[in-house]
């Protein structure tokens, strides 16, 4: 009997719980701000961790990884100070090396 | 011969007494900067009252690579300029990417950056980094200097450790860090040398490669890579500029010329 009442109301306070946990303090839903960060910092990870083959990348495969670097930059913007502030930078080194790269070839040189 | 003999000896100590009490000759370049690749930090901190960062490259480098933390934590290449501050510490970015105080895989705990900031007391430790302008001796450096190859300027000669596997820096920061390939441009570039009785640079981008990423370089430091389309002078490095960035307060000095110019020309002033 008392089984039958304790595994109720331990599963309402788990739940209690996980709703608590799923809004910000702004009461913003966590899941989807979790979501939405997955989002671009995946973006982020696919468009930067393709520096080191920026010399083989094609001029098109290029610009469209400088066109995405430019559409991630609201996302980024929109972080907290200290997260913004480390993110901008390193998307723009990013950007900055696909341009210069595609720069660079229509200069006529090679880095 | 008595004269002569004296006149040798006190050469031979004031030799002695230049070297000093560390090791191999050390230009006041040397035994400053590019030893230790000190840079002062002070963008708040003497602002709130307590003494500035004194970062040592030295004992980072062997480490993290330059990349790990230049690239991916987002730390400028020129001091005062990524604004770190206790509250990005404590976020978890810049010094806090990796000063967290968690447990590494290997057991190994980092220290905490800014712990209880604001509520700074010197006796938890915040002098280790806030040593100020005069920190004194570099912890650890000497042990670096005495288990590491050495160059002929005394300073540690961080390529032939790497490649010697002496040090195996960690090229990515757990959580911070994304994915990279390896880099497929390997080829050396020549540089022409003019103007001087040194000959031509010989720059391999392999062994700039394994601390850096193609990003810390390129534009920034070399935005022009067309042939011919540009002109590297020692005092444009000498300023700052250039090879300048790193070889003034990091990597090898630039009085080591023939590490750049492997081969001595002719003519007045040659080397050796």
């Amino acid at each position: 009997m008392r089984a039958r009442l304790v595994a109720p109301a331990l599963a309402c306070a788990l739940l209690a719980l996980a709703v608590v946990d799923l809004r910000t303090p702004s009461g913003a839903p966590r899941l989807a701000q979790a979501r939405a960060e997955e989002g671009w910092t995946a973006e982020f990870e696919a468009v930067c961790g393709k520096t080191q083959d920026a010399m083989s990348l094609t001029d098109d495969e290029l610009r469209g990884l400088v066109a995405r670097c430019d559409a991630l930059a609201p996302a980024i913007e929109a972080l907290d100070p200290s997260r913004r502030k480390v993110y901008a930078k390193r998307l723009k080194l990013c950007r900055d090396l696909y341009g210069f790269v595609l720069a660079s070839r229509q200069a006529g040189g090679s880095p | 011969m008595r004269a002569g003999l004296a006149l040798g000896a006190a050469a031979l100590l004031a030799a002695t007494a230049a070297r000093g009490a560390d090791g191999p000759a050390a230009s006041p370049q040397r035994a400053g900067a590019v030893r230790h690749g000190r840079v002062l930090l002070d963008n708040f901190s003497t602002l709130v009252g307590v003494p500035a960062v004194a970062f040592d490259h030295a004992t980072h480098r062997a480490r993290t690579t330059c990349r790990a933390c230049h690239a991916d934590v987002g730390f400028a290449l020129k001091a005062g300029e990524t604004r770190v501050s206790a509250a990005s510490n404590e976020a978890g970015e810049h010094c806090g990417a990796c000063h967290d105080g968690k447990a590494r895989g290997d057991g190994s705990v980092v220290f905490r950056a800014c712990s209880g900031w604001p509520q700074a007391d010197p006796a938890r430790g915040c002098t280790r980094c806030h040593a100020g302008a005069e920190p004194g001796a570099v912890p650890g450096l000497a042990a670096l200097e005495r288990t590491l190859p050495l160059d002929e300027d005394g300073g540690i000669d961080w390529g032939a450790a790497q490649r010697r596997g002496l040090v195996n820096p960690a090229d990515a920061v757990e959580g911070v860090s994304v994915k990279r390939t390896t880099m497929r441009l390997d080829r050396d570039v020549t540089i022409q040398a003019r103007g001087t009785w040194l000959e031509n640079v010989t720059f391999s981008h392999r062994k700039h490669a394994l601390w850096n990423g193609c990003e810390l370089c390129h534009p920034d430091i070399f935005p022009v890579t067309r042939r011919a389309a540009v002109r590297f002078r020692m005092a444009d490095i000498r300023a700052g500029r250039s090879c300048g960035v790193c070889h003034l307060n990091v990597a090898f000095s630039i009085d080591a010329c023939h590490r750049c110019h492997p081969r001595e020309g002719r003519g007045p002033g040659a080397l050796r």
